[in-house]
């Protein structure tokens, strides 16, 4: 990074926390506070929602999903556009019209109390933690990339965002996530335009394509109906429905950006505005990927992704082994480089793509040694991934001066802008559904925004904290993740309950909510059934158990 | 026990939609949009580049 990019990151980092403190002020209830008094425009709303679900790890992770994988992570959007519809049919009208704050308020009102306090405490212990995560993995990333500490990174990023969270609230969070997504957009459009500009002048953009797709880098739609695959089309059309369904409509942190809708039809449109825009955007982010993939056939690219392991294998490794891995890595990429001009010279006349695959076959060979090595070097025998270091490496030793800046200002964006609606979500969960429900509801508006902005506080270092400990927490952290996993689906299975039929009671959603995890739970440890699918299992068991039990204990 | 949450009325306004018109029909042409993307993607992955 130069002197440029450098100072391209520290303008936008000041300017974030000051425009999100200009833009929060004048919160003096919690109904400023936690919805930014219900008066935002569907457009600020709609980008708020996708900068929320757009993370640092999303943007990072799919590129280099995209680069060594290809595009097929696509179809897990594809269920998006038909969960918003039935959202704007279905649950947006019961919360917007019952003026709750949080979600699970509204069970209160439907079921009971120990039905919102159940759900509402699942999402504050399962978001608690992932926005931990949320917060450590991008922190990783750029520690390595930037050269600072982890602790550094982390500090950075969550301490300023709590501050204009804590200040500002939902307005902040929303005005800073405009700003956001413009700079992501941004972003994206520019990776997208260099990535093209730095193929070899020879190259266009269909010889890109033509290379990415002899390598299988741009198959997205695979029709098979195995429900242990990732990524079919019907995981994604189905699993995937179920999966947007249960964020959009039963995580706090998605439900919080659209109650600020000024009125119902806005509330609307801000998720319609997602179920246009994000599966093309997507399409965008991973087309990225596959583009540098295509760019390092003639740069030669690490062997390691990651720079700190990288110098370690360099300072470590016998150095006889150490020549040889290089050598083969590096004769693998000139073969891969002379093949793929021998393919895109001769694919109009009808060349076969075999010796360009082939080699590509034997570059993947000559990484296999080298992350062999390294590990062995590491004494760790734990499957190597240095996927999100990928994209990083790439803005920061390929992109002209000011823009690597840039563009890592864009992954501290997708990072914050995520922070920001989980700190503020999870603060009014807390604020809600426990501390005026449970300890103190008549404390005047002083008193609610003093403690609201203290429980953001709380919320953000308690996510620096998980993050600075995630190395030493990783399995537990893992455990909790997967646990989320278990309740996800579930509590969407709830929620149906409550909208969809008359016949169920509180009794029937509080231990069909339990039936449908402990449903997951069989299914995710017996069972090979991939991912996407646990919420349709939570989701139904939750559905015709909670009748079943409604029933019984009505008669 | 907190008191119960001002209901939130429809407001007049809420059934104008810009461009589509109704509501029906801005949730129709996301489900026509959705299908032509998917069906764009895959276009895509079928043309031989």
């Amino acid at each position: 990074m130069t002197p440029l990019d450098w100072s391209v990151l520290a303008i936008y980092l000041v300017g974030i926390v000051a425009f999100g403190i200009w833009s929060g002020r004048g919160s003096t209830k919690i109904d400023d506070f936690f919805l930014a008094g219900r008066e935002m425009r569907w457009w600020a709303v709609g980008l708020s929602v996708m900068a929320t679900q757009i993370s640092a790890i999303t943007f990072v992770g799919t590129t280099g999903q995209a680069y060594t994988d290809g595009m097929r992570f696509l179809v897990f959007y594809f269920g998006l556009p038909f969960a918003m519809v039935i959202l704007c049919v279905t649950l947006v009208p019961f919360f917007y019209r019952a003026g709750v704050f949080t979600a699970y308020q509204y069970l209160e009102q439907r079921f009971d109390a120990r039905t919102r306090t159940l759900t509402s405490l699942l999402f504050q212990l399962q978001r608690g933690m992932a926005v931990g995560v949320t917060l450590y993995a991008p922190s990783l990333v750029l520690s390595v990339i930037l050269g600072w500490s982890e602790q550094a990174t982390i500090l950075l990023m969550g301490g300023s965002t709590v501050a204009y969270v804590m200040y500002g609230g939902n307005k902040s969070v929303i005005w800073t996530d405009v700003v956001q997504m413009a700079i992501i957009w941004f972003g994206i459009f520019l990776c997208l335009g260099v990535a093209v500009w730095q193929l070899p002048a020879e190259f266009g953009f269909g010889d890109a394509l033509a290379l990415a797709q002899a390598q299988g880098r741009l198959d997205v739609i695979d029709t098979s109906t195995s429900l242990t695959q990732p990524y079919t089309l019907w995981g994604g059309l189905i699993g995937g429905l179920f999966l947007m369904l249960s964020y959009f409509g039963c995580d706090q942190s998605q439900v919080q950006r659209y109650l600020a809708g000024a009125t119902l039809g806005q509330s609307r449109l801000s998720l319609l505005f997602n179920a246009f825009l994000k599966v093309p955007m997507q399409f965008i982010i991973l087309l990225t990927g596959v583009l540098v993939f295509v760019f390092y056939h003639f740069d030669r690219p690490p062997m390691i992704w990651n720079s700190v392991d990288q110098a370690r294998l360099e300072e470590q490794a016998p150095p006889d082994r150490l020549h040889d891995v290089q050598q083969r890595f590096t004769r693998a990429h000139e073969q891969r480089e002379a093949a793929a001009r021998e393919y895109a010279r001769g694919r109009a006349a009808g060349a076969s793509p075999e010796a360009y695959v082939a080699a590509e076959r034997e570059v993947l060979a000559a990484r296999a040694d080298a992350v062999a090595l390294l590990q062995e070097v590491k004494g760790d025998a734990k499957r190597y991934n240095d996927t999100n270091y990928i994209f990083p490496t790439y803005i920061v030793s390929k992109l002209p001066k000011g823009f690597a800046g840039l563009v890592i200002a864009v992954i501290f964006a997708a990072a914050m802008s995520t922070l920001a609606g989980e700190f503020n979500s999870l603060a009014t969960a807390t604020m809600i559904d426990f501390y005026k429900r449970f300890v103190r509801n008549d404390g005047g508006d002083v008193h609610e925004m003093r403690v609201s902005r203290l429980m953001t506080v709380g919320w953000g270092a308690f996510a620096c904290v998980i993050a600075l400990q995630a190395g030493r927490l990783g399995s537990a952290i893992e455990v909790v993740n997967r646990f989320g996993s278990y309740f996800y689906g579930s509590i969407l299975g709830v929620f149906a309950l409550a909208v969809l039929t008359r016949r169920a009671n509180g009794a029937g959603a509080f231990f069909g909510l339990f039936v449908g995890m402990a449903s997951v739970a069989l299914v995710a440890n017996f069972t090979a059934v991939h991912f996407l699918w646990y919420n349709v299992v939570g989701a139904v068991s939750v559905f015709v158990s909670g009748l079943l039990i409604s029933a019984l204990r009505r008669g | 026990m907190e008191p119960r949450p001002v209901r939130r009325e429809d407001v007049a306004g809420d059934e104008t939609v810009p461009i589509f018109g109704t509501w029906r029909g801005i949730y129709a042409a996301v489900i026509v949009c959705a299908l032509l993307v998917m069906g764009a993607v895959a276009l895509f992955q079928g043309t031989r580049w």
